[in-house]
């Protein structure tokens, strides 16, 4: 993408911005579906396609923002003049203005009234010595990095105040977002720069050929200095030093540049000579010249404006287009098509027949039978165990044997109530249990090592204790323990009901 | 040395992972139902439905962004924190002691639940525990958030209610000490606002997982809104081809015409029935309900006649805002009626029609069409080239059957919209009652409108892109709604 896309895509992503905040992403959305759409289909890809390599791929993505510019400015009808079209039509006329005013340069510098021969300083101040000098300047200042000149430039229009709000805000955020690209701004200008300074070349070259050609110059050397003509002509053999192996001609010799000093006062060439001699030793000077232009001015800006556009494209390669808002846009034209990846759920559950099996046995459990029994309060339950152990006595008609805490932090009361309940030789224990606590491998331990130390005999019943007379039991919750102490295969464990209000 | 003793700092995963732990039946496999919007994921009553780990994994056009992990419940907390207490003298030997843990009883049949719980944490997972605040804060409840504390992972914490009985009061203070993160989800009624309000809160739990958590919210959002424009279209072609649809039966010499009348009336609705139907079917596959079952008493309502007086009564608009759209819907009937008689009637039937429709708007008939034949305008137009004798019902003339028709697709794209995928029980719209009449009165003249305008056009034979689309986006504000 080339810097005045660059600019345009950089508006547009500003605006688009803009109308998300003002609630227009609806719209927006809608609008890069379509324009999604119709990308993949001139790409011949899938939008999920797309929406990978979008990701992963520089040059795609650089392709997709130069599609979207397209596709934006096929739709836009607001006859608003593009950066691209506005940037190109600046280029042309500086291109042509700086033909002219080569032109015009080259007419002035071999302005010749018949009176006072071309002076070839004259020529070579005004159209070779500054071009190097500006070459090398700009060289200079574009090797050397930093922000390029069109951002700033934008940058510095933004704080224009005449200029409405809007404008400035855009301008001012462009400026900004132009920072990213300083690789391509900077190349760009370069080779604008060398394009205008080849048509300058071009438009002096040919006007110096034109009145070679066609009038009649007489060149000579003059300056107030008190130059040497060996010096001069030691200057001149340094200028024509890369052409001198090829065109020996176009090199001017020591008697041509001895030949044609030219003095205002009296007005001739110091060597004086006959008219014939004078005619023939200005007219040598015209091929050191032209060569000189060609050599010196127009070469190297070719040269220049080849490596510029090298540059550029390497630059325009670089773009990476991964900063946010392209990311926002990407996610626009190619929404992200979100899924679910999960296992199947028969390799990771109980089997259906087991847990439908588990389901089928809906008898409400029986109430607490009569008669004493001991009490273990499993967790938090131990906190509350005088009230527990008054509804067990309503329940069983006897206060219960004893009443002891498991389930709590500490393992080793597990232990002691176990103990305890051995040495006691324990026939009848009620775990109680607060409802909503669930049957885990620790409640089913402990049951399985009071059986072992009890005896296959010892009557053991687990109930769940709500917290008062309104709180009910769900069915479901019931029918999840009874299946749990139904898979313990004994038959003198059992799930019993008991009562707040009991 | 130790892998543990070699990498003292808790892994990170470079994707987002969040174990979902608790103890037993705490409706853990629920939550990871309803964010993955999978009623697939095995969700039972019965305490330790869930066997193994299972990695539900969000993608976005293909890239994992993140995971959610279902795991069995904590069974022996207590007993493994004993052990691990045992081997970590000093805070800074905990996360190796839960390592060593689950090193030691990799091949333990005590442990299985903890090792598989435990283990995608230690690999870098973040863990969301999720308690039953129906029920009591237990000593072994604290055991699991020690050792999840003593993984250094960090974590949050999920308030889950499956019963009436609350005890979040009692559990608030304590998860506050163990979770700098304590969210309430009821996975059963969380709608997709719960689930990005929950997934935001995801965000919290790790900084690194911030950006694509993000990511994964933004899809998701668009998705919505892309599901809820793709629900509004559906149920737009619904409407449309309801109340044009025209059902057509040939008669010859000696038929019965009272027999073929009523053939015409069964076909008829059962065509519109079916439309109803696969309009249904399409939205329920949209949200991610491909098999809720409408086959048990849950789905009465809408499985009943739907030009049952029972619908009209339940849904559409009340009788003051009928007789105002009825008015317009009389002009789109006379419309039909003009091309029933062949124009004959120098389209009066317009006028006539927007008076009727007023009057039919408030009193509230169940006439929905007229029989017409051969002789019409609207049969050369609809059925160019054909002749003989024929009878024919349709297209729909009556307004409050459009309006029926509409609040019932509403009511039920919502309602799916809105259902969990926890949620195992048949889809119950009994006594829910229609949305229409309750829509703001410009949203309702906006659909009545387009609604008008893509029956008209679709009448004419000449239906458009531009209306259809109108249409869609007015009931996609009144779904929004």
């Amino acid at each position: 993408m080339e810097l005045a896309q660059l600019v345009d895509f950089e508006v547009q992503l500003h605006r688009d911005e803009a109308s998300v905040r003002a609630g227009g992403e609806p719209d927006l959305r809608a609008r890069d579906a379509r324009i999604g759409a119709q990308i993949t289909a001139e790409f011949g890809s899938t939008a999920t396609e797309a929406a990978a390599q979008v990701h992963a791929d520089r040059e795609f993505r650089a392709r997709v923002a130069t599609a979207w510019l397209r596709q934006m400015e096929a739709e836009d009808r607001s006859g608003r003049d593009h950066t691209a079209r506005a940037l190109r039509r600046a280029a042309l006329i500086l291109t042509l203005a700086l033909l002219v005013v080569g032109a015009l340069t080259a007419r002035g510098a071999l302005a010749y009234d018949g009176k006072e021969p071309v002076n070839v300083f004259v020529f070579l101040g005004l159209l070779v010595v500054p071009q190097i000098a500006l070459l090398v300047l700009l060289a200079w200042a574009t090797l050397r990095g930093g922000r390029g000149m069109l951002g700033g430039a934008i940058t510095a229009l933004s704080q224009v105040r005449l200029l409405g709000g809007s404008s400035t805000a855009t301008l001012g955020a462009v400026g900004a977002r132009l920072s990213l690209h300083a690789g391509v701004e900077r190349w760009f200008t370069f080779a604008l720069a060398q394009r205008a300074a080849v048509a300058f070349n071009v438009g002096a070259l040919a006007t110096c050929l034109a009145l070679v050609s066609l009038t009649d110059l007489a060149f000579c050397w003059s300056t107030t200095l008190q130059l040497a003509a060996e010096h001069v002509h030691t200057a001149c053999r340094g200028i024509a030093a890369p052409w001198s192996w090829f065109a020996p001609d176009a090199v001017p010799s020591a008697s041509l540049v001895r030949d044609s000093q030219w003095v205002r006062m009296p007005g001739s060439f110091v060597a004086g000579g006959s008219l014939p001699d004078a005619v023939a030793t200005s007219g040598r000077w015209w091929s050191f010249l032209v060569i000189a232009l060609a050599t010196w001015g127009l070469l190297p800006r070719g040269l220049a404006l080849g490596l510029a556009a090298w540059q550029s494209r390497r630059a325009q390669r670089a773009v990476p287009f991964d900063d946010p808002r392209c990311h926002a846009l990407f996610a626009r034209l190619w929404p992200a098509t979100p899924s679910w990846q999960g296992p199947s759920p028969s390799t990771i559950s109980l089997p259906e027949s087991e847990r439908a099996k588990a389901h089928a046995n809906s008898t409400p459990p029986a109430a607490v039978a009569s008669g004493a029994t001991w009490l273990l309060c499993w967790g938090h339950l131990a906190r509350a165990r005088e009230g527990l152990a008054q509804r067990v006595t309503r329940a069983t008609g006897a206060p219960p044997l004893g009443v002891l805490a498991v389930g709590g932090a500490n393992l080793a009361d597990d232990d002691d109530a176990v103990r305890r309940l051995a040495n006691a030789k324990a026939d009848r224990v009620l775990l109680a249990l607060a409802a909503g606590s669930q049957p885990t491998k620790d409640v089913l331990d402990l049951l399985r090592v009071l059986r072992q130390r009890l005896g296959p005999r010892a009557r053991l019943s687990v109930a769940l204790a709500t917290d008062d007379a309104t709180t009910q039991l769900a069915n479901e919750e019931l029918a999840g323990w009874r299946a749990c102490l139904d898979r313990q295969a004994d038959p003198y464990l059992a799930l019993e009901r008991l009562e707040a209000h009991a | 040395m130790s892998e543990a003793q070699s990498s003292p700092a808790p892994a990170t995963s470079l994707v987002p992972t969040f174990v979902v732990v608790g103890n037993v039946n705490q409706g853990k496999s629920s939550i990871v139902a309803t964010l993955a919007e999978d009623p697939g994921v095995p969700i039972d009553p019965m305490p330790g439905t869930t066997l193994k780990a299972a990695e539900y994994a969000f993608r976005a056009s293909g890239e994992v962004v993140f995971r959610v992990i279902d795991t069995p419940g904590f069974q022996r907390a207590r007993h493994a924190l004993a052990w691990m207490q045992e081997r970590a003298r000093t805070p800074a030997e905990r996360p190796r002691a839960v390592a060593e843990f689950v090193r030691a009883h990799a091949h333990d049949a005590a442990f299985v639940d903890e090792i598989r719980l435990l283990q995608p944490i230690l690999q870098g997972g973040s863990h969301i525990y999720v308690v039953d605040a129906s029920a009591h804060f237990e000593p072994s409840s604290e055991a699991e958030m020690e050792i999840l504390r003593w993984t250094g992972q960090p974590g949050m914490a999920l308030l889950n209610r499956t019963r009436e009985r609350d005890f979040s009061a009692e559990w608030r203070p304590v998860l506050a000490q163990f979770f700098h993160v304590v969210r309430e989800f009821n996975a059963h009624r969380a709608t997709f606002h719960d689930r990005v309000e929950l997934l935001r809160a995801f965000r919290a739990v790790r900084d690194e997982w911030r950006a694509p958590m993000d990511r994964a919210l933004t899809v998701m959002a668009a998705e919505w809104e892309s599901r809820g424009q793709r629900a509004a279209a559906a149920i737009s072609d619904l409407a449309i081809r309801a109340l044009t649809h025209v059902e057509r039966r040939e008669l010859r010499d000696g038929d019965d015409k009272d027999a073929t009348r009523k053939a015409l009336d069964q076909t008829f609705g059962d065509a519109l029935r079916g439309f109803e139907k696969s309009t249904r079917t399409e939205i329920e596959r949209l949200y991610g309900h491909p098999q809720i079952d409408r086959q048990e008493d849950g789905l009465t309502l809408l499985d009943a006649d739907l030009l049952s007086d029972e619908s009209f009564r339940a849904f559409g608009l009340t009788r003051g805002q009928l007789a105002k759209h009825g008015l317009l819907w009389g002009g789109a009937a006379g419309l039909a009626l003009d091309l029933m008689v062949g124009g004959l009637s120098g389209f009066a039937g317009m006028a006539i029609g927007a008076g009727l429709g007023a009057v039919t708007g408030f009193i509230g008939t169940t006439q929905l069409t007229r029989v017409w034949s051969e002789s019409s305008k609207l049969s050369k137009l609809l059925f160019p080239g054909v002749t003989g004798r024929f009878l024919a019902l349709g297209p729909i003339t009556n307004p409050n059957f459009a309006w029926v028709l509409l609040d019932r697709a509403l009511l039920h794209a919502r309602v799916v919209r809105d259902r969990s995928h926890a949620r195992q029980d048949a889809l119950d719209l009994r006594e829910k009652a229609g949305v229409a009449a309750t829509l703001p009165s410009n949203l309702r003249a906006d659909l009545d409108a387009a609604l008008r305008a893509a029956v008209s056009d679709a009448l004419q034979g000449t239906p458009k892109t531009a209306t259809h689309a109108r249409l869609t986006q007015a009931i996609a504000r009144a779904l929004a709604g």
